[in-house]
């Protein structure tokens, strides 16, 4: 592996996982305010996150495993905040009504 | 039976997880102050040559950060489990035994370290210096010692929960981590010649120890910290740590194989671990949603504001620390370059403050409240604020520091110079590696004012309240 790969490789893998984190952080905080400019700015980090997963993929640096593994993490990454969001006020609102 | 305590009363085991908050705190300031002489000599090698060698820095750093964890583990279990099982701890005596062994045994060890340093490498050395395993350096007496108060320390819980005649869902889980936290600890006590298989097992300890049974542990006071800090539920907590376990299950244990790359173990652990390591992220991203929401809820509003604060850090420090920093380095093809390089201290500063610290912060503050104030509508001061944003900004900056060094000696030494001996020298005089290492040292200094700022506000918070403050949240 070259040492551009090396490179590339980290940085698009911060920057993969920090986007998801900061796309998770705004959805649930647009959510919470119901603020809708909020919840589309989210999307912003989304788009991001979505990006470092193919800086990942689409140059020949990793074996298709390693392609389909970050592909799949992405793909997660993109509907947790929306999942996560249902589990957790669902679970609240279960909670409040007994 | 349940025994309730009137207002403002504590039981024997809260006032014991007392002491174990204070010892924790001064071992907190050890770990900073030994960290910062070992930062030091990165910069100036003939600092303290001959006195006070690195290596011993290091060790001192290291070990007294999982001793004060680990007692501030202790202190917030004794702190609650009465709470929890409405009754006085069982064993309380034993308990205040092993606390003052495990003290005086931990006073031993570092005097040892300091005077003695170092031995021949043979049988004595292994029983009464250091074992010379890089984190887990303890001398196998301390060893025996370490695993008999972590006995006594599970009995006190099992027969608390037995007299009690009670076992919640917290109580239980951490029933079960306490058997995994003194078992894995004996793998590391599995010595053997062969540095394949020592490592192999020492890794049980450096990463299913910390990693999974502290996890797990930091969940389980979390949690009874939560039902009293918010007044969550406790179906809902213990939904949650159920689902934690789950996870550090599902993808931690097996996550464990990225630290088998490179030691000598079949080619398999590459794919078994990177598999594992590259789904942990997904959890924490998970755990962000629910702190946002929680906070959200409570306005971040509560009787205990610093307590509340701390509790978010945790979730975020996780996901930053472990996932983010954790992530960058762990598919094997990264990691074959960036091992062992400074980019593993970075992520390590930032996962043990994000993960940890912050929950025994959140726990010694809310101590504190029911100790110092317990009828204030609100525990607060102005230097909480000043200690959680020094503290915050100090250990990013020393992990950046480390991250652009570590950065630096990936590519240079390892990616371009292809590890030779003359690539080692080239990364370590490159500006960005010197630089980086210089700005350690400044935000090392940072973070020892931060902790000064912090222990100040920890022995001065709620004396002298006279102020009267309106209820604005959940009861503490």
């Amino acid at each position: 592996m070259t040492s551009e790969a090396v490179r590339d490789l980290m940085l698009y893998g911060m920057l993969m996982v920090s986007a998801a984190g900061f796309y998770a952080m705004f959805y649930a905080l647009g959510r919470m305010l119901e603020r809708p400019s909020i919840v589309t700015f989210s999307y912003f980090f989304a788009a991001l996150q979505a990006l470092g997963a193919l800086g990942m993929i689409l140059p020949p640096y990793l074996d298709p495993f390693w392609k389909y593994l970050i592909a799949f993490s992405s793909a997660v990454y993109l509907f947790i905040p929306q999942g996560m969001w249902w589990v957790v006020t669902t679970f609240h609102e279960k909670e409040h009504a007994h | 039976m349940t025994q309730a305590l009137p207002q403002g009363k504590l039981y024997e085991s809260q006032k014991l997880a007392l002491w174990y908050f204070w010892v924790a705190l001064a071992l907190f300031g050890a770990q900073v102050l030994f960290g910062l002489l070992a930062a030091w000599q990165y910069l100036d090698p003939n600092f303290l040559y001959g006195k006070l060698s690195f290596m011993t820095n290091r060790m001192l750093h290291i070990n007294a950060m999982i001793v004060w964890l680990l007692l501030g583990f202790m202190g917030g279990v004794y702190w609650f489990l009465p709470l929890e099982l409405g009754r006085e701890v069982v064993g309380i005596r034993l308990a205040r035994f092993a606390f003052f062994t495990l003290i005086a045994a931990v006073g031993i060890v570092v005097l040892v370290y300091l005077l003695v340093q170092y031995g021949p490498g043979n049988a004595f050395t292994l029983w009464f210096i250091t074992e010379g395993r890089e984190y887990i350096e303890a001398p196998r007496w301390a060893d025996f010692g370490i695993v008999a108060v972590m006995a006594i320390f599970l009995y006190n819980v099992v027969a608390t929960a037995i007299k009690a005649q009670r076992i919640t869902g917290v109580v239980a889980v951490l029933m079960f981590d306490l058997v995994a936290l003194a078992g894995l600890y004996m793998a590391g006590m599995n010595y053997t010649p062969n540095i394949s298989m020592d490592q192999y097992f020492w890794w049980w300890v450096v990463h299913l120890w910390v990693e999974a049974t502290w996890e797990v542990l930091v969940g389980s006071i979390m949690a009874m910290a939560l039902m009293h800090l918010l007044g969550t539920p406790r179906r809902i907590v213990e939904t949650w740590l159920y689902l934690e376990v789950a996870l550090v299950f599902g993808t931690g244990i097996l996550g464990l194989g990225h630290h088998y790359f490179w030691i000598g173990t079949p080619e398999y652990w590459l794919g078994l671990g990177g598999f594992f390591s590259a789904l942990e992220p997904i959890p924490l991203v998970a755990m962000v949603v629910h702190a946002v929401y929680d906070a959200g809820m409570h306005r971040m509003q509560t009787v205990n504001q610093p307590a509340l604060f701390w509790a978010i850090a945790q979730a975020f420090g996780n996901f930053i620390g472990a996932g983010v920093w954790g992530f960058m380095q762990t598919l094997p093809q990264i990691n074959l370059y960036s091992h062992g390089t400074q980019l593993a201290p970075a992520h390590g500063h930032l996962a043990f403050f994000g993960a940890y610290v912050t929950a025994i912060l959140t726990v010694i503050y809310m101590a504190l409240h029911q100790v110092r104030r317990p009828e204030l509508p609100r525990f607060d001061s102005k230097l909480w604020k000043w200690a959680f944003v020094l503290m915050v900004v100090g250990i990013f900056g020393m992990s950046a520091a480390m991250t652009i060094a570590g950065f630096t000696q990936t590519m240079v030494e390892r990616a371009i110079g292809g590890s030779t001996w003359q690539a080692y020298i080239d990364a370590q005089q490159h500006p960005w590696f010197q630089s980086g290492m210089v700005w350690r040292f400044v935000f090392g200094v940072f973070f020892l004012v931060s902790y000064l700022v912090l222990l100040w506000d920890l022995v001065t918070i709620g004396k002298g309240e006279a102020r009267v403050v309106k209820e604005v949240g959940a009861h503490d």
